[in-house]
């Protein structure tokens, strides 16, 4: 892949990218809030909410950050670590009729809070505007560049 | 890549004109005032342009030297760009790729395919004026 013409575009790609996955986790985690069991056997247990973890990913340095005065600026990127397992307890709700009550009539319902998993997805959402954001301006930069050369 | 730098340097070429033959071999100097004008746009151009964009198939070594080759050059990266771009929406029509990548190798195919008019223009104009003073 040769070297982009768009300045920081390899960052907001990135972040798009990122906030992409995290959308996509967020969706999952809402779909499965009242999965009481997610596979079929004696032992399983319910939908366990996921969390997504992002890491900055620095560019190779160059050799002038050594020596010379003035080192070279490298973006960094956003990369997506892994998708854990939030380890908050599940809830246990009073459902005796429910199938998968057990011997007290409780039942463990999956550890997601339907209200902060809106504010996340508000957040991802929101950031997404703001990368493209980022890219607008940036492209809208080059593009004035290029008049320079016509009359 | 400054490309504000690189405009500047293409806006300040001054074609050389020779002054051994001031009468009667106006062609002939024309042709060899091209040539000396076109060497000394090509390192000009080489100096900004030619290591900042890296096309496949030119190493370090081996820099381009003519602005007949540099064009070439942007003309390859061109097409690289544009295959990279319809690759990417061929992905997303798939279902594999995202969309923003699609666009944003979309809008790096335009802007290297603007730059490359632009620096035609200026060669092209360059030219123009240079055949304008033959008298």
């Amino acid at each position: 892949m040769s070297i982009s013409l768009i300045p920081g575009i390899d960052s907001s790609g990135s972040a798009l990218d990122a906030e992409r996955m995290r959308l996509n986790v967020i969706a999952n985690n809402i779909a499965n809030a009242n999965t009481t069991k997610t596979i079929d056997g004696p032992d399983a247990q319910p939908y366990r909410r996921q969390v997504v973890l992002f890491e900055s990913v620095l560019a190779e340095q160059t050799n002038g950050a050594s020596g010379k005065g003035g080192s070279a600026y490298e973006p960094a990127t956003v990369h997506v670590r892994e998708v854990t397992d939030d380890s908050r307890p599940f809830q246990e709700v009073y459902q005796p009729g429910h199938p998968h009550a057990n011997a007290q009539g409780m039942v463990k319902m999956p550890n997601v809070n339907i209200a902060e998993e809106m504010v996340d997805m508000i957040t991802a959402s929101r950031s997404i505007e703001a990368n493209v954001q980022v890219i607008t301006s940036a492209k809208q930069m080059v593009r004035t560049s290029l008049e320079i050369a016509r009359r | 890549m400054n490309i504000g730098a690189i405009y500047s340097r293409l806006q300040g070429i001054q074609p050389p004109l020779t002054t051994e033959n001031p009468a009667g071999a106006g062609q002939a100097a024309g042709r060899s005032s091209f040539a000396s004008f076109e060497k000394a746009l090509a390192s000009q151009m080489t100096e900004s342009v030619g290591t900042a964009l890296p096309a496949p198939g030119v190493s370090a070594s081996n820099p381009v030297t003519s602005a007949r080759g540099i064009l070439g050059q942007m003309i390859g990266d061109v097409q690289n760009r544009q295959d990279i771009a319809k690759e990417a929406v061929q992905s997303v029509l798939q279902g594999e790729g995202s969309v923003h990548k699609a666009m944003i190798a979309m809008e790096e195919a335009t802007i290297s395919f603007q730059l490359l008019a632009e620096m035609r223009n200026k060669v092209v104009e360059s030219l123009q004026e240079l055949m304008r003073m033959q008298v």
